[in-house]
């Protein structure tokens, strides 16, 4: 079946991370899960850490992906984020640690947003790194 | 007039400036290229940024956002970008000479808030008795250090103890070429929109959550980019400073070699001399 694309762009302050035509992505919106496909209304979403998942020629890659936004139009999505890790980018064990280090904190992690998100993305780095 | 060994001492010194130099100008060279690296993997970031920020400002215009507010500028905070190490030809005296008379215009006749940003910034400045707000030393043009500039400008702009904040460092226009220059970091400018603001746009929550996000990191991505241009234009210059000076240890060694040889020459030939007109007494 050849689905519609749309052009994404994922980019990082360090650098593109991915640019190219995929059919479908999955991102971590602060109103929930969004998922994207081509002709998208024109949007603008918050995104929080979490996993976010593109898809190209039936491929599915997962990244972990910091906190950030997305921007939509004229089937045209870019994806704005503070880090965006692969699953081989990926430390798993250190991801492990980091969210036990946070639990581990007096009140827990949720007690303000910063840990809060920190333990986001730590908990998305380690479901990305499992990935399979 | 030197004897041949004060001169042969003068050439080993020389020689060894010169690989002190040239090892400088090596590292320099590495480091700008690591740093230009750096510039180049931001920048599809603050274009795509600066999209973003003109498509909201474009379309959610009822309100003004706080960090884009104009007010009458009756107190100004600084940023002042130089150099930790010296060793980096003019650098830093073109820019603290570019600065001082800039600060001297501000109204009141100084900056109501300032902040120092490298060891040699915060000598030259609080030896003129300036009172610095904070002072960051030993200082590496990441995103981190450009995090927490951000958030000193928009606690004080918003704060309303600033009006306007500037930020004062080098331009690299190339790597031979560097420029001290200003720019204005808040409120943040209102960029001419070149593209038509597209459809009606969805905001997930909201437009005004949406620029709340945005507009700070758009100052912290522009701070990132004014502190590694900084940088690359101090290794820049210390790299053409390191080249003159290796250029300048070369012509030094060999002029004091042309210089040794000729000494020596003269004692032999004063040698010579008095041996021979000792023989000649003797035969006599």
């Amino acid at each position: 079946m050849s689905e519609k694309t749309f052009h994404l762009e994922i980019v990082t302050p360090r650098g593109l991370i991915f640019e190219g035509e995929a059919t479908w992505i999955r991102l971590p919106g602060v109103l929930g899960e969004t998922g994207i496909l081509a002709d998208h209304a024109p949007l603008l979403a918050l995104l929080e850490p979490g996993v976010g998942v593109y898809r190209v020629l039936d491929r599915d890659h997962p990244l972990a992906l910091g906190e950030g936004f997305v921007t939509v139009g004229e089937n045209r999505v870019v994806v704005l984020v503070e880090s965006a890790d692969r699953p081989e980018d990926i430390d798993r064990e250190a991801a492990r640690q980091e969210v036990a280090r946070l639990d581990a904190a007096p009140g827990g992690a949720w007690v303000d947003p910063e840990s809060r998100a920190r333990r986001r993305l730590a908990m998305a780095r380690q479901q990305v790194a499992a990935w399979s | 007039m030197p004897s041949d060994r004060d001169i042969r001492m003068r050439i080993r010194s020389v020689r060894n400036i010169e690989k002190i130099t040239k090892a400088m100008k090596m590292v320099a060279a590495a480091r700008i290229r690591k740093v230009e690296a750096l510039a180049k993997a931001s920048r599809p970031y603050a274009r795509c940024l600066a999209q973003a920020v003109r498509r909201i400002t474009a379309q959610a215009t009822e309100t003004v956002h706080p960090l884009m507010q104009l007010r009458p500028v009756e107190r100004v905070g600084v940023l002042i970008i130089g150099s930790d190490k010296g060793l980096c030809g003019s650098y830093n005296s073109n820019l603290f000479r570019h600065t001082l008379p800039e600060l001297a215009e501000l109204p009141g006749g100084r900056p109501e808030r300032l902040v120092l940003v490298g060891t040699k910034t915060r000598r030259y400045f609080e030896r003129r008795k300036f009172h610095a707000d904070q002072v960051f030393t030993g200082w590496e043009p990441d995103l981190d250090l450009a995090g927490r500039l951000a958030d000193l400008c928009t606690q004080w702009f918003l704060g309303g103890e600033v009006d306007e904040i500037r930020c004062f460092y080098t331009q690299a226009i190339s790597t031979m070429l560097q420029e001290p220059t200003q720019a204005r970091l808040l409120p943040l400018a209102d960029e001419p929109s070149g593209a038509p603001p597209p459809a009606d746009c969805l905001y997930e929550p909201g437009a005004q959550e949406a620029l709340d996000q945005i507009l700070p990191n758009s100052l912290r991505i522009r701070l990132h980019q004014i502190l590694l241009e900084a940088r690359s234009a101090e290794l820049g210059s210390r790299l053409r400073a390191m080249t003159n000076a290796t250029d300048n240890a070369e012509k030094l060694a060999s002029e004091l070699t042309l210089e040794f040889y000729r000494i020596r020459q003269t004692n032999i030939t004063t040698e010579i001399l008095e041996i021979s007109s000792g023989a000649e007494a003797l035969k006599g």
